[in-house]
């Protein structure tokens, strides 16, 4: 066993499956840590499944190891499960039972008391408590084994793809109930190919692509790693006094050009309020200016080498953005109300897309698709940066 | 009877909870595999025991009405017995169950052993003594060993332990004065008890160490 000073929730160590010639999952080494919201996002067939299937000792690695809390999953697994609260993929429900008998045969297993109304109340089933569960329908069977992961109070909520089946409504409290469950302490693992669930709540990421763990990071550290950078659409009052190679010295800048009457920069994240900053230094009046973020979409692509869906085969070819681009989710972006920023003259707009969830930093057309907090947030950070 | 009873009982615990994803459920709680496939175990033995001993009690009742007599000790032990011979069909049908992956194949393994168990069994004699014939290994009936390879089959045990204790024989080629003890009834009940316990532990020891 490896000893930690701060033990991890969750640790690997190379740890490999494979089944006959095919490596579902490839040497991951892979640390989450007490009290994190950690998303595992990859397209379907990445191995997330293998891997948590790992994690529950549903299947043995073929080489390396997998902790929780110090305990190693395939040695210890039930001490490890009674720790956890999972929510596998691909389970069924015992069909003539009640969806409060299935509360109650947790209550049993993980040797709570309580009553089970509570739980089914939480997961918003309560309703449903004395109907057979295999009358349920996929959401409902899904809130229920929500509700079975949530009884005991578990250190380590391990969800396999959770909205699976959920409405819009469903996955939003999908996600209340996680966030609550993390606050009161405990550590959340979950996987999903879904980009927008795991931008919302995620502390922390990882993509996982054919097996291989190709990315950890925050959002935001991912969103400045990827090559494919910021892209800076910078409305001036004279072009013409704008020196291209000024712009192109600042630190953090690619290139610089003139577009559509417009300044475009390509640069990282943070070298933003630093290209403002050195056009004001130049003596040009800047009035508007748009962003361009990646969105998890593109980061996606780019580590993963192919769509979300793992459609794609090869890696694609990242065409240069254009601002009419109609917004990858298909959804049209009504422009709202814009925000400005104290310091800067120029209105930083943003709006909410069709979903009312996911929020873009507006640019024109094409988007990039943030939470408004932490389209917000970033850009104030950028700005004390700077 | 009773051996399609504890093949039916048996044969679909591990392998339809597991193609259904039941399984993933109860395995995700805090369970091991042990306490998984031995609590059906439990459980279908439970079962059998209720339906063998209220037959075999209401069987007796019917018999001894109104002029006979029963007697508790035998009764108990005839149903323990009976009870032994089903729960060796429960073990082997639980061992396909936790051996195969699909259903499918699970069913057409319990058909396989209920075949060869309990249709072809007793047809098999004349040409397992050809056979040895055949071979030099056999001149005049069967030799002891070949009796008691045959004499495995669970419902060959039940038979001897059933003539042997409750209906007095002491006559044949396994229950004869001159048969060897290892055909014999104590013999048969051994091997009966190992029917019970060996596939379904065996059943166990390969699922424990499989990918669901």
């Amino acid at each position: 066993m490896v000893n930690h000073s701060v033990m991890a929730a969750i640790e690997a160590q190379n740890l490999t499956k494979r089944y006959g010639t095919v490596t579902a999952v490839d040497r991951v080494d892979l640390t989450v840590e007490e009290g994190e919201i950690f998303g595992f996002l990859g397209p379907n067939g990445a191995g997330k499944s293998t891997m948590i299937n790992m994690l529950l000792d549903f299947a043995r690695p073929t080489d390396g190891q997998v902790e929780v809390f110090g305990m190693d999953c395939q040695n210890q697994s039930v001490a490890v499960r009674e720790r956890m609260g999972v929510l596998p993929e691909g389970y069924e429900v015992y069909n003539p039972l009640t969806g409060r008998q299935h509360i109650q045969f947790a209550m049993e297993s993980k040797r709570v008391d309580g009553d089970p109304m509570d739980v089914l109340d939480r997961v918003g089933i309560a309703d449903a408590a004395d109907r057979a569960a295999g009358d349920y329908s996929k959401g409902m069977a899904q809130r229920l084994v929500l509700g079975m992961a949530l009884v005991g109070e578990p250190d380590l909520l391990l969800l396999d793809e959770p909205t699976t089946g959920l409405d819009p409504n469903g996955a939003k409290a999908m996600r209340e109930i996680l966030t609550a469950e993390n606050e009161r302490g405990a550590t959340i693992f979950f996987s999903s190919h879904i980009l927008e669930q795991v931008e919302a709540i995620c502390d922390r990421v990882g993509i996982l692509s054919d097996g291989e763990v190709v990315a950890v990071d925050t959002i935001q550290g991912l969103r400045s790693a990827a090559k494919s950078g910021t892209k800076l659409l910078i409305a001036v009052d004279a072009l013409d006094t704008v020196d291209l190679d000024q712009i192109e010295a600042v630190d953090g800048v690619d290139s610089a050009w003139i577009d559509d009457e417009r300044l475009a920069v390509n640069c990282s994240s943070a070298a933003k309020i630093d290209v403002l900053v050195a056009l004001n230094d130049g003596g040009a009046d800047v009035f508007d200016f748009t962003v361009e973020e990646p969105s998890l979409e593109d980061l996606f692509v780019e580590y993963t080498g192919g769509g979300p869906d793992g459609l794609a085969g090869d890696r694609p070819q990242r065409a240069p953005r254009a601002p009419e681009a109609t917004p990858s989710t298909g959804r049209a972006c009504p422009r709202g109300t814009g925000v400005r920023y104290r310091g800067i003259s120029s209105p930083v707009e943003y709006h909410e897309s069709g979903n009312g969830r996911s929020c873009s930093v507006y640019d024109g057309g094409s988007h990039a698709r943030v939470a408004p907090a932490r389209a917000v947030a970033r850009l104030q950070d950028d700005r004390e940066r700077a | 009877m009773l051996p399609l009873l504890g093949l039916l009982l048996g044969y679909k615990t591990i392998v339809s909870e597991r193609e259904s994803g039941q399984l993933l459920l109860l395995l995700s709680l805090p369970h091991s595999r042990l306490e998984a496939v031995f609590g059906k175990f439990l459980g279908r033995g439970g079962v059998l025991a209720l339906v063998v001993a209220s037959g075999i009690v209401l069987a007796s009742a019917l018999v001894a009405y109104p002029f006979g007599s029963i007697q508790p000790g035998i009764m108990v032990a005839y149903v323990l017995v009976t009870l032994l011979y089903g729960l060796a069909f429960v073990s082997i049908g639980m061992s396909i169950s936790t051996l195969t992956s699909s259903g499918q194949r699970a069913t057409a393994g319990t058909f396989g052993v209920f075949f060869v168990f309990v249709v072809l069994w007793t047809e098999l004699r004349i040409p397992f003594r050809i056979a040895l014939d055949y071979l030099g290994l056999a001149s005049d009936g069967l030799p002891n060993w070949a009796l008691f390879v045959y004499g495995l089959e669970p419902g060959m045990c039940y038979q001897r332990i059933v003539q042997a204790f409750f209906a007095g024989a002491s006559q044949g080629a396994y229950l004869g004065s001159d048969a060897p003890f290892y055909l014999g009834e104590w013999s048969a009940l051994v091997v009966l008890v190992c029917w019970v316990v060996v596939p379904v532990t065996a059943g166990y020891r390969r699922f424990e160490v499989t990918d669901l």
